[in-house]
């Protein structure tokens, strides 16, 4: 089946198998990264702009 | 020829309604997250919050646009399994580099944006300075491809006309401009995350039912006999050879370490430890950057064969005289032009020579195009997008941070508010963006795609690479040494692209060829550092 190429087959299948699995991998753990990125850049956000911020859902300051 | 002149099986319908969904998904997320940017490091390097898997899929999606599936497919229709080497050469490297830490350890603990920032603490502003614009010059003559080749790309998939390109460049780089401008750097990295899932999926899916219909006994036979034994190895390969593998080496190390893209990503991390564990992590992604589209491009030389002559229309082919066009159909892969003679090229003309030289760029987006079905065209045509989109909207972000960080640095005497310097940056990605269309329409690529990137890639990776090496851990290395080695570095992939493209000197820098040419900058480069610093008197470097 490798026909002597044995090298360049198995490449091939742990490419296909690795690159599936990552894939997979990458994009369930990626997502909680984003989350974590906004929620730490909103923080900042806020702590940048000061203690005293309009309350948006009230329309009062905190 | 059947196959050449088949239909495609795109369908306007289901897999435009596919793609359509696509763009809906990166558009709506790229603008959403805009909301987010308030200082220029939001903007530049998205706040330096980005995490391991974030950074694993930002960095994989930007390394991979249509350009790399085109000049990967490109290498295996030419050269076969060989044609990989790149692949391997940078995996490793890219691993080495992860685990030991060499030079990203301190360049990212140093806290620069950007390399050229780097270098200002040790060899000057002006050093600083000269870097960005060496760096930017590199990196733009670089880039300036990649609209054309996604062009082509799409209208040979979809099967538009030729005609239609400067309307799908406009708006592929519309599209991407909105949000990058807009985002920056935060919407770059969310939006890569969705084009990772989308592109993966359709590399994933189409690789397979290649595998699985044209067969894996199939591929290594038509290896064979293209290419004989140099087909599997690029040390014996005819057209590659030993200079070809070290150029690959030092070339792509030389990227690992200072390729912008790939330096924004280190300096986008939260710190070191998770800028060398997105190294480590990605490394093998490289081999599958170069082996999947590899593997089509092989499959399109077993399904299409080398056929130069059907890249003409009928009254093209009509208007060659058949002594002309067997001499073409004889001609080795790769080399449609070889037979003939000076005589017989210009009779041809020059539209005629330019579509023959790029059967072999074109064979894996027209094989392709019969070859797969409807739906999963669609996928792949939003896979291969979702790769555009995020190397071109990383690429511009990551050259315009350069012009913005180190070569406008002179002419901001105090520093910029947050609002100036957003918008300062939001132009410079604008002007890009149209540097990128008059160029990709006007340039005309010859040869090897890939030898074209890495010679131009070269005019900054052989001076950045070794100011970097020196900056980290020659204690003796000053900004004379710096000017050197970025001066030496320049000239020599300079002089080589310049005789490529006068007649008078063409046949010298063919028999050159990039990769002496390459190689000659490293060892230019180095040689400029070494001599440069050790001539500075003493009493000058104190001062």
């Amino acid at each position: 089946m490798t026909q002597g190429h044995w090298f360049w087959f198995w490449l091939t299948a742990l490419s296909v198998l690795w690159y599936s699995t990552i894939t997979i991998y990458v994009t369930i753990k990626g997502y909680a990264d984003i989350g974590r990125m906004l929620h730490e850049l909103r923080q900042q956000r806020d702590k940048s702009h000061g203690e005293i911020k309009p309350n948006r859902d009230h329309g009062e300051t905190r | 020829m059947d196959l050449l002149l088949a239909q495609t099986h795109f369908s306007f319908w289901i897999d435009g309604s596919i793609v359509g969904l696509y763009l809906l998904a990166t558009m709506w997320t790229g603008l959403y997250v805009r909301k987010y940017v308030h200082r220029v490091e939001d903007f530049l390097v998205a706040g330096r919050e980005m995490n391991l898997y974030l950074g694993i899929a930002s960095l994989a999606a930007t390394e991979f646009g249509i350009i790399t599936c085109m000049y990967t497919a490109q290498s295996g229709y030419l050269y076969g399994f060989a044609g990989v080497m790149p692949g391997l050469c940078q995996a490793l490297a890219m691993f080495m580099i992860g685990v030991t830490g060499f030079c990203v350890k301190p360049l990212r603990d140093s806290g620069a944006m950007t390399l050229p920032e780097l270098f200002e603490r040790r060899f000057g502003a002006f050093v600083r300075w000269l870097a960005g614009v060496v760096i930017v010059m590199g990196g733009l003559l670089n880039m300036g491809v990649f609209l054309k080749i996604g062009g082509d790309f799409l209208c040979l998939v979809c099967g538009f006309n030729i005609s239609n390109l400067v309307w799908i460049m406009t708006a592929l780089l519309l599209l991407v401009m909105v949000y990058t401008i807009l985002g920056g750097m935060l919407s770059v990295l969310v939006t890569e995350f969705l084009q990772f899932v989308v592109m993966s999926a359709g590399l994933l899916a189409v690789t397979i039912l290649v595998l699985y219909q044209i067969g894996w006994s199939r591929l290594v036979d038509t290896v064979e006999q293209h290419h004989g034994v140099g087909g599997f190895n690029a040390f014996i390969h005819p057209s590659l050879g030993w200079d070809y593998v070290l150029f690959q080496i030092i070339g792509t190390t030389a990227s690992t370490l200072t390729w912008q893209t790939t330096v924004a990503r280190l300096l986008a991390s939260k710190d070191s430890s998770t800028g060398r564990k997105i190294f480590t992590q990605t490394s093998f992604f490289f081999v599958c950057r170069w082996l999947i589209p590899g593997i089509w491009g092989i499959a399109a030389l077993a399904t299409l064969g080398w056929m130069p002559l059907g890249e003409l229309s009928t009254q093209e082919l009509a208007a060659v005289p058949v002594v002309v066009q067997e001499k073409i159909s004889g001609s080795p892969i790769g080399k449609p032009l070889d037979s003939l003679s000076d005589a017989e090229k210009s009779e041809l003309g020059p539209f005629v020579v330019n579509k023959l030289n790029d059967t072999s760029l074109h064979a894996m987006p027209r094989f392709l195009s019969r070859f797969l079905p409807i739906g999963l065209m669609g996928l792949l045509i939003a896979a291969m997008l979702a790769a555009d989109m995020s190397t071109d909207s990383s690429y511009m972000l990551s050259w315009g941070s350069v012009i913005y960080n180190d070569i406008m640095a002179p002419f901001r005497k105090r520093p910029w508010s947050n609002r100036k310097a957003i918008l300062w940056n939001r132009c410079i990605v604008g002007l890009i963006g149209v540097y990128l269309l008059v160029f990709g329409l006007f340039y005309k690529l010859e040869g090897n795609v890939w030898s074209f990137m890495l010679l131009t890639g070269s005019i900054y990776l052989s001076s950045m690479s070794v100011l970097l090496v020196a900056c980290c851990y020659w204690p003796r290395a000053n900004n004379w040494g710096a000017l050197g080695a970025i001066i030496l570095g320049a000239i020599v992939p300079i002089v080589q692209l310049t005789m490529e493209k006068l007649p008078s000197t063409k046949a010298y820098a063919a028999a050159i060829g990039p990769d002496i040419a390459g190689i000659a900058a490293f060892v230019a480069a180095a040689v400029g550092m070494i001599i440069g610093s050790l001539l500075k008197p003493h009493n000058l470097e104190k001062s």
